[in-house]
């Protein structure tokens, strides 16, 4: 037909390359492609004298002896050691592939130090034997995801909320924000919360047989023993717990805190794991609402200090740090993704505020309704990126890596 | 089967006794190929009928051949001709791979930023802002992240040597460098080489005008005005909307005035006005405007009003102003008009109770049989005694109503707690309330007795509050006198 119209051009060419998405909680791998990772395995190491156990079932099982530790710090990669061992878990044990066989793509954060960079390219040449290597920010990725070229992307995890300005696939790191307020600092809260309640939080592989007992009534539940159990063993066990009660029960408020706000929603019940159960009514939102106003909600032990550490302050800093011609740009296109955003009520929150602290400007959150697309915005960007066809050129191969050296990462991931 | 076996089951007459099918050779040229299955059993119930209309039939897809071999997809090695390293990576390609550029390499383009030679910056490209070094890894960035200025200023990281000045660049300050040397090269090349400037070489060397004053107040506004407050942003909405609304009703003024210039420029008189100068065609122009005045005054009443007034000494009342353009003829047509007017007076004094009646008769047969009939009305009512009217079922009103109706229906009505009350009492009396024989005298009695039954009720309702209220005044009284004791 003469007029029919051209055809779309479809810029995608696999080379079955992987993609890692390295969280503070979760990473996530699978190949590029896809659009969810295939695994996802937590970002955690038990090591007890001579073992490091990965992977869920090893990871929860009780051992004496064993630490929980994890290989990131601030969103960074620090231990290069348990890092491959769980990458190594997730390729052969979950994937059943063999990286060399595939190129490889890897997320970081911006503020990602060089040395890490470069150990990062040097653990995948060398360790892991990948024929081609990238080194893609999470946040750009990101902004893929959701079909931005240019977004200011609001990336609220587990250990870090960070604001990144993209501009055409680059990030400005001058004007990159970040705080360690995030869905960690709400286990905290809520960690306080119980105590100050005096609910003992018993992990769900104590518990050897539980009675249901009326709202508030005291547990009767028979526990398991075990011997040398290690602290941080159940500090994870028990952050599961916080992170279900968070998942299923917190909330924000749509404006700043009011307790007489908070009272007026309805209560909503949760059982621990011992069958213990309680309403939760203002005190489901009063532990979230540091993520907005970190300074007047902070850690008892702990206070906050003055640079910018809520959401809001940190979009605020971030615009502001911009050049006054991109600001109407990036708070249309603010992408707002992580699990924690997943918190009921967290985009309206966010908008709302948004609409005071820029009222001449046009705000506009894309919030992915999917909750996995929320989850996995990162990872999802990665195998868009790394299934392009004009991407292709942008690897770093084996052999320009054994030419220029690491230094190499500097140059080609910008 | 057959028609001819459908007619032989239904009992039908065969159509054509001669022959029990349709000749096949017809068949063959109705339609063109063979029908078989169920189209030929379908075809065969129309008889000798012809189709009405062509039907199309709709086609499905054709049937995938299973049997064929299946095009083979072959995990290739590919170079990609935008890298210059020739690592070759593996990707599926669909039949028989061939050694053609990788589609996608044609993608890889940059923008062109120029290069030039220290001898060049010595010459043109000197400033003692800039270090050559500096100038150099500005332009770098430039290559690097292809003229994205906001990325460049973010990855702006000049390290000065020892003795350089420490630089603090703005995004201006790097631009203003930038298109200052593009258009300082530019320049140089030209005057070195003596070919002069294309159109395009010229639209862009005028493009790189960068003037940064200007810039920085152009950000400076723009700052201002991504920062207003929300008060301020309502205020400025408000006259926004103001201002439209100003705009938009002197658009409507602008209109009116419009209109009330035309109104008073036309009629365009087309003919000189020496006609109207004697004393005679005065009066004329006179008696035109005066026409068309009340004409206009009273639109939609009977044009005979008009020609009424207009005196017949006035040589004629011409409906239409522009009739009077034409004297001639305005002559011809003016002597039944005037003849009809003068008619129309006489018509209109005898039939004065009948006014309002549409048009009045133009010519005068007309008006006699009007005259007529209304006479004979006179004298019935003449000969009718007054009091007797009844007999005759004579009945005078002043108004009717068209059509037919119920005289029940003309029983007014009152509001419906009354009713119940009056219903209540015409039970009293005896009387049904819907009345067995309404003749007009009845019912006139029955709406009577109506409103007699509503002012007894209103009445009762006075007496009781006023006895009510005389009741608790004397209570009271009666408990003052009992304190005052």
């Amino acid at each position: 037909m003469a007029n029919a119209p051209p055809p779309a051009v479809y810029g995608g060419d696999e080379i079955s390359s992987l993609v890692i998405d390295p969280g503070s909680s979760w990473t996530r791998v699978g190949f590029a492609g896809e659009d969810t990772p295939k695994v996802v395995v937590p970002t955690f190491c038990g090591k007890d004298s001579d073992n490091i156990y990965v992977g869920d079932n090893d990871l929860h099982s009780p051992r004496p002896g064993m630490e929980i530790l994890s290989p990131m710090s601030d969103g960074c990669i620090n231990d290069w050691e348990m890092t491959v061992k769980i990458w190594d878990y997730a390729l052969s044990r979950r994937l059943y592939t063999e990286a060399k066989d595939h190129p490889l793509l890897i997320t970081e954060q911006t503020w990602n130090p060089s040395k890490d960079r470069e150990k990062a390219a040097e653990v995948a040449f060398e360790e892991l034997g990948v024929p081609a290597f990238y080194l893609a920010k999470e946040a750009v990725c990101s902004a893929f995801a959701c079909g931005k070229p240019t977004a200011l992307v609001v990336d609220v995890g587990s250990a870090v909320a960070s604001v990144t300005p993209v501009i055409d696939g680059l990030v400005l790191k001058k004007a990159t924000f970040h705080s360690d307020i995030a869905g960690d600092y709400i286990n905290s809260h809520l960690a306080g919360l119980f105590k100050s309640k005096n609910i003992a939080l018993t992990p769900h592989f104590m518990i050897a047989k539980k009675t249901p007992v009326e709202i508030g009534q005291p547990p009767q539940a028979t526990l398991k023993s075990f011997d040398g159990l290690t602290d941080s063993f159940l500090e994870f066990q028990r952050g599961r717990i916080l992170n279900e009660f968070k998942e299923s029960t917190s909330g924000v408020l749509e404006q700043p805190y009011n307790e007489v706000i908070a009272n007026i929603r309805p209560a909503r019940p949760f059982e621990f794991p011992d069958g213990y159960n309680l309403n939760f009514g203002a005190d489901r939102y009063v532990t979230t609402e540091p993520l907005f106003q970190p300074q007047a909600y902070p850690l008892p032990d702990s206070p906050v200090d003055s640079s910018p550490q809520g959401i809001t302050e940190l979009i605020t800093a971030s615009v502001n740090a911009c050049d006054v011609d991109a600001r109407a740009n990036l708070v249309n296109n603010i992408v707002l993704i992580g699990g924690t955003s997943l918190l009921q009520g967290f985009t309206e929150r966010t908008n709302i505020e948004l609409n005071q602290a820029f009222p001449g400007m046009k705000i506009r959150i894309q919030a992915p309704g999917n909750s996995s697309e929320r989850k996995y915005a990162g990872w999802i960007g990665g195998s868009i990126l790394a299934s392009l066809g004009t991407f292709h050129q942008m690897w770093i191969g084996k052999k320009e890596y054994e030419e220029v050296g690491a230094v190499i990462v500097e140059k080609r991931c910008k | 089967m057959s028609s001819a076996d459908i007619r032989d089951m239904l009992d039908l007459p065969s159509q054509a006794p001669s022959s029990s099918r349709p000749p096949p050779a017809k068949r063959a040229k109705t339609d063109g190929k063979k029908l078989d299955g169920i189209h030929r059993e379908l075809h065969n119930l129309l008889g000798e009928n012809t189709h009405a209309v062509a039907v199309m039939q709709n086609k499905f897809k054709e049937k995938p051949n299973w049997m064929q071999k299946p095009s083979p997809w072959v995990w290739t090695p590919f170079k990609n001709q935008a890298r210059k390293d020739g690592l070759e990576l593996y990707h599926w390609v669909r039949g028989t791979p061939t050694d053609d550029e990788y589609p996608f390499a044609k993608f890889n383009k940059d923008v062109e930023v120029p290069t030039y030679t220290q001898e060049e910056y010595d010459k043109a490209l000197a400033d003692t802002a800039w270090t050559p070094r500096e100038t150099a890894y500005l332009f770098d960035l430039c290559r690097e992240y292809d003229l994205r200025w906001l990325v460049i200023q973010d990855r702006y990281e000049y390290e000065p040597e020892e003795n350089e000045p420490p630089s603090i660049r703005t995004l201006e300050d790097l631009k203003e460098r930038y298109y200052f040397c593009c258009r300082k090269l530019m320049e140089l090349r030209r005057d070195a080489s003596g070919v002069d400037w294309t159109p395009r070489d010229l639209e862009q060397y005028n493009a790189m005008n960068f003037n940064k004053d200007k810039e920085v107040m152009r950000k400076q506004y723009l700052e201002r005005l991504l920062s207003r407050s929300p008060a301020e942003i309502a205020e400025e909405e408000r006259l926004i909307l103001e201002y439209r609304r100003l705009q938009e009703s002197s658009k409507k003024l602008v209109q009116d005035r419009k209109e009330l210039l035309r109104l008073l420029e036309s009629p365009q008189t087309a003919n000189s006005f020496a006609q109207h100068q004697t004393p005679q065609g005065l009066s004329q122009l006179a008696g035109n405007i005066l026409a068309s005045d009340k004409n206009k005054r009273r639109k939609g009443m009977p044009d005979t009003a008009v020609q009424v007034t207009g005196t017949p000494g006035s040589r004629g009342a011409p409906s239409t102003p522009s009739a009077g353009a034409h004297p001639q003829a305005v002559g011809q047509a003016q002597q039944p008009q005037a003849a009809g007017g003068q008619n129309g007076v006489h018509g209109t004094k005898q039939t004065q109770p009948q006014t309002g009646r549409g048009p009045a008769p133009a010519s005068p047969a007309v008006s006699k049989a009007e005259l007529a009939q209304s006479a004979t009305a006179k004298k019935v009512a003449k000969r009718v005694p007054p009091g007797e009217e009844h007999l005759y079922g004579i009945s005078y009103h002043d108004k009717l109503v068209q059509g037919v109706y119920l005289r029940s229906t003309k029983i007014s009505t009152l509001k419906p707690t009354v009713q119940a009350k009056v219903a209540s009492i015409l039970a009293e009396l005896g009387i049904a309330p819907k009345l067995a024989m309404p003749t007009a005298k009845v019912s006139d009695r029955c709406e009577a007795l109506q409103q007699a039954i509503n002012l007894l009720i209103e009445t009762k309702k006075q007496a009781d509050k006023l006895e009510h209220e005389v009741k608790v005044l004397s209570s009271s009284n009666a408990g003052l006198q009992s304190d005052a004791k």
